[in-house]
């Protein structure tokens, strides 16, 4: 069951920009792009990738993690006033940010450089394996704390509850915490496809497996998908968001949005070919006070070739 | 004399019959079932017939100033880009008197006064942008008669929209 519905590009509440709303405002697309999704041949072969969180997809607008441009130019780094808990917090969010290179082999590979270039950042690698890689931009999970201050209204702040209960206000009711969980991925093959980062069952969290590869969609096809959450297919009716790029040239934003069924299967038609962006949320009760809700974010890159 | 000033006052009627006009507008922001929701960014404005810019009617975005990047919203105004590459860009209309806040969804009235230099027809502009939404532009000629009603349907990010051409005549 495919349906389309008008929504369309924006963003003018980004993630880094904390401004205090819903909970929804962290949902705003985060990507990963790959210069290939399929390459051939027998020499190791470099990808370049491009991640930014962004509302127009894959229009980079906010760059997350890595060494700053004027770093690597003039070899002085920005003063930054960190003096905030806020401020803090943030940085070191950043800082964790990796570009995760899961290889056919099941063997993984943090170590690539990233630059940030303010808009997007970028890193890249060399596939010397045949096979499906996974492409992943890791970082700690994020903490979110959500307070009704004395006036009654509700603020977002970042960091864990017992982190921000030190200095918040007197007058502070309705102290909860959130923990979230980004997976923001895309897969390359080289040569022949094989189980994707060497492994063929779904990981911990929340996780989409294909039926057939995602290296190799067509459009006019359909495409079939399981969603699991630690290993078990999702009970309820998930929602899964498709978004083809180039949102910013078009009005409408053309999005298709399926729901999963009882046993966790979706299934779409491509219409036609470019990168997809396929989003899925899930929350889940979590069992810490710094985490009484645990929301899982899934953002996966997917190309699509012409018929 | 005062049948000179009433001759002269007919004088100047029956020579420029464009003269003193007003439209009155009236404009739905529709309301959106959308999570998040976030109100459009909204721009009306004036161009003559050759699509020469005249003037903002109205321009909403986010004044309120927030921190971190976002500062007071004004980094989006270009992505009303079709009111952006005829009036934003080049003058500061969005700093003056037709500027405010982003509106939650309802029915407005304007009403702007058509300058003089503007005879008989003209184009009025609507456009709409809104975060984690969609982008609506309406162009509508109106003005060829001294009086008169246009309606253009909703669509998407722009809800109805009712332009009465008024004479002070």
């Amino acid at each position: 069951m495919t349906v389309f519905r008008n929504h369309f590009p924006f963003k003018w509440l980004a993630f880094a920009s904390l401004s205090l709303l819903s909970t929804m405002a962290m949902a705003h697309g985060r990507w990963i792009i790959p210069s290939d999704t399929i390459v051939s041949g027998d020499t190791p072969t470099p990808v370049a990738v491009d991640f930014s969180i962004s509302n127009d997809v894959f229009h980079p607008d906010y760059s997350y993690g890595g060494i700053p441009l004027t770093l690597l130019s003039t070899g002085q780094s920005e003063k930054r006033d960190l003096s905030s808990p806020r401020a803090k917090y943030i940085s070191e969010l950043m800082a964790s940010t990796r570009f995760a290179v899961y290889a056919p082999d099941g063997s993984v590979d943090r170590s690539a450089a990233i630059v940030n270039l303010g808009r997007k950042s970028v890193s890249a690698t060399a596939l010397s394996q045949d096979g499906s890689y996974r492409f992943a931009v890791e970082q700690n999970p994020i903490y979110f704390t959500f307070y009704t201050d004395a006036e009654g209204e509700l603020h977002r702040e970042f960091g864990p509850v017992s982190d921000v209960q030190t200095w918040l206000p007197e007058g502070t009711t309705g102290i909860r915490g959130m923990k979230l969980v980004n997976r923001v991925e895309s897969i390359v093959t080289r040569n022949a496809v094989s189980d994707i980062g060497g492994a063929a069952s779904p990981r911990s969290g929340l996780d989409v497996l294909f039926e057939g590869h995602p290296n190799e969609l067509f459009a006019g096809e359909s495409a079939q998908v399981t969603v699991y959450f630690d290993g078990e297919p999702v009970e309820e009716g998930v929602t899964l968001k498709l978004t083809r790029g180039g949102t910013r040239w078009r009005n409408d934003r053309e999005i298709i949005e399926v729901a999963t069924n009882k046993s966790g299967q979706a299934s779409w038609t491509w219409p036609q070919a470019g990168f997809y962006l396929l989003e899925l949320e899930l929350e889940k009760d979590g069992p810490s006070p710094d985490a009484t809700k645990e929301r899982y974010a899934n953002y996966l890159s997917l190309e699509v070739n012409p018929e | 004399m005062r049948v000179w000033c009433i001759f002269l006052a007919a004088m100047c009627c029956s020579l420029n019959a464009f003269s003193d006009r007003i439209v009155q507008i009236e404009i739905e922001i529709p309301d959106i079932e959308a999570s998040p929701y976030f109100r459009p960014y909204v721009a009306i404005w004036a161009e003559s017939l050759e699509r020469e810019p005249v003037e903002s009617i109205a321009v909403w975005y986010q004044t309120e100033l927030k921190p971190g990047p976002e500062g007071d919203g004004k980094k989006w105004l270009k992505d009303m880009r079709q009111w952006w590459r005829k009036l934003g860009r080049e003058s500061p209309d969005y700093v003056d008197g037709v500027t405010g806040a982003t509106r939650k969804p309802g029915v407005y009235q304007l009403s702007w006064q058509v300058p003089d230099s503007l005879e008989g027809a003209f184009l009025l502009n609507f456009e709409a942008a809104r975060e984690e939404g969609g982008r609506s532009y309406q162009r509508v000629e109106v003005g060829a008669t001294a009086q008169g009603e246009v309606k253009v349907p909703a669509e998407n990010e722009l809800g109805f929209i009712t332009i009465q051409m008024e004479s002070a005549e």
